[in-house]
């Protein structure tokens, strides 16, 4: 009987804990799908604002609105996937000045943490971009949130000569860039 | 100096929107040729800044003088040209006055479906005439050149022919144009 009694105490002791363990991952993780999502960035040339996009990029990401404090997102850009309506631009964009694809194939975004301000989120996160690693603030609002899915849109203000992108005249192309994302996220595997 | 154009002779504005306008066509056509095969430097990126701006004031100074010849009387043709003749000079100022319309024009829906919109001088913007397409920018490129070249072969056979009235026909026709 008392044999009993333990097996039962230890079982709820387990199942107890069990729970908990399931609490704590209650933050979802995703993963983007990449056919609904979009990451932008604009600068100015001449006075008048281009933009191109990135194509491939994948993620890690832990949120939930509730448990900022073990919400997570880490980012992984192939810079080869760079994308412009200007050929030359892609081109360009890829060479030894700009973004070295050949060399620097990758660039990462990791937040450190993230916060509800006015409005939405603020993250602070370190990005690299070729050799160079910066704080950066990303700014962003979540428009959808589930277990299943969420949909995210935010930007950040970057300097491109930071992580040593482009050239060192910033008439041609101003030195300041926006970085724009649309991301829909789904429940990671 | 008549300010507005009479039968016989062309005014000043008349003079100062034909040469001021052609030696912006000229230039254009040069840096164009030169900065569509430099490297990509910041350089290029100042001619093709330059380029659409000096355009876009060709487009401009074009609405303008298509307005004022509206508005104005057009010199005659010497009675002794032959009507072949006379349709050739015609059809000549037509296609020049397309093309000066067609070239800017162009050029603009070039840099917009390029993505890179015009800043005139860096003053101001100007709004997109299409989304940013890659295909479309490709026949506007063919467009922008080709046409280019076929402006500048219209320039040659009206200067051509400006010369041959001066000294075949040994008439006004070139004189009446001269800024002096």
């Amino acid at each position: 009987m008392v044999r009993l009694f333990k097996t039962l105490l230890c079982s709820c002791w387990f199942l107890l804990c069990s729970f908990s363990v399931l609490y704590a991952e209650d933050v979802p993780q995703f993963e983007i799908d990449l056919d609904k999502s979009s990451l932008t960035f604009k600068a100015v040339q001449n006075g008048a604002e281009i933009e191109g996009q990135f194509k491939k990029f994948t993620g890690k990401i832990q949120f939930h609105p509730d448990h900022l404090d073990q919400s997570s997102v880490e980012i992984e850009v192939d810079m080869n996937s760079v994308d412009a309506s200007y050929k030359d631009v892609v081109q360009n964009i890829k060479t030894k000045d700009w973004f070295f694809t050949t060399k620097y194939p990758t660039a990462t975004m990791k937040t450190q943490n993230i916060e509800k301000v006015d409005g939405g989120y603020k993250a602070n996160a370190e990005l690299t971009i070729r050799d160079q690693t910066m704080p950066v603030e990303i700014m962003f609002n979540v428009a959808e949130f589930s277990a299943e899915k969420a949909h995210a849109k935010g930007k950040a203000a970057l300097k491109r000569k930071d992580f040593n992108v482009g050239w060192e005249d910033t008439k041609a192309v101003e030195n300041d860039v926006q970085v724009i994302f649309d991301v829909m996220t789904m429940a990671a595997q | 100096m008549l300010i507005r154009n009479s039968k016989r002779e062309y005014g000043v504005i008349a003079k100062f929107f034909h040469w001021v306008i052609a030696l912006i066509i000229f230039t254009l056509f040069g840096v164009g040729l030169y900065m569509a095969d430099l490297p990509v430097t910041p350089a290029k990126f100042e001619l093709y800044g330059l380029h659409k701006s000096f355009g876009i004031l060709v487009l401009s100074l074009v609405v303008l003088r298509f307005l004022w010849k509206m508005g104005n009387s057009t010199p005659e043709l010497p009675k002794h040209m032959s009507m072949i003749e006379a349709l050739g000079a015609k059809g000549a100022h037509l296609v020049l006055y397309l093309l000066m319309f067609g070239m800017p024009l162009s050029g603009w829906l070039m840099s917009s479906a390029a993505g890179f919109p015009v800043s005139v001088f860096g003053l101001f913007t100007l709004p997109d005439l299409i989304a940013a397409n890659k295909e479309y920018l490709e026949y506007l490129e063919y467009f922008h050149e080709y046409a280019a070249y076929f402006l500048m072969a219209v320039v040659f056979v009206h200067m051509a022919g400006a010369l041959y009235h001066h000294f075949y026909y040994k008439d006004t026709i070139l004189k009446r144009m001269l800024p002096w």
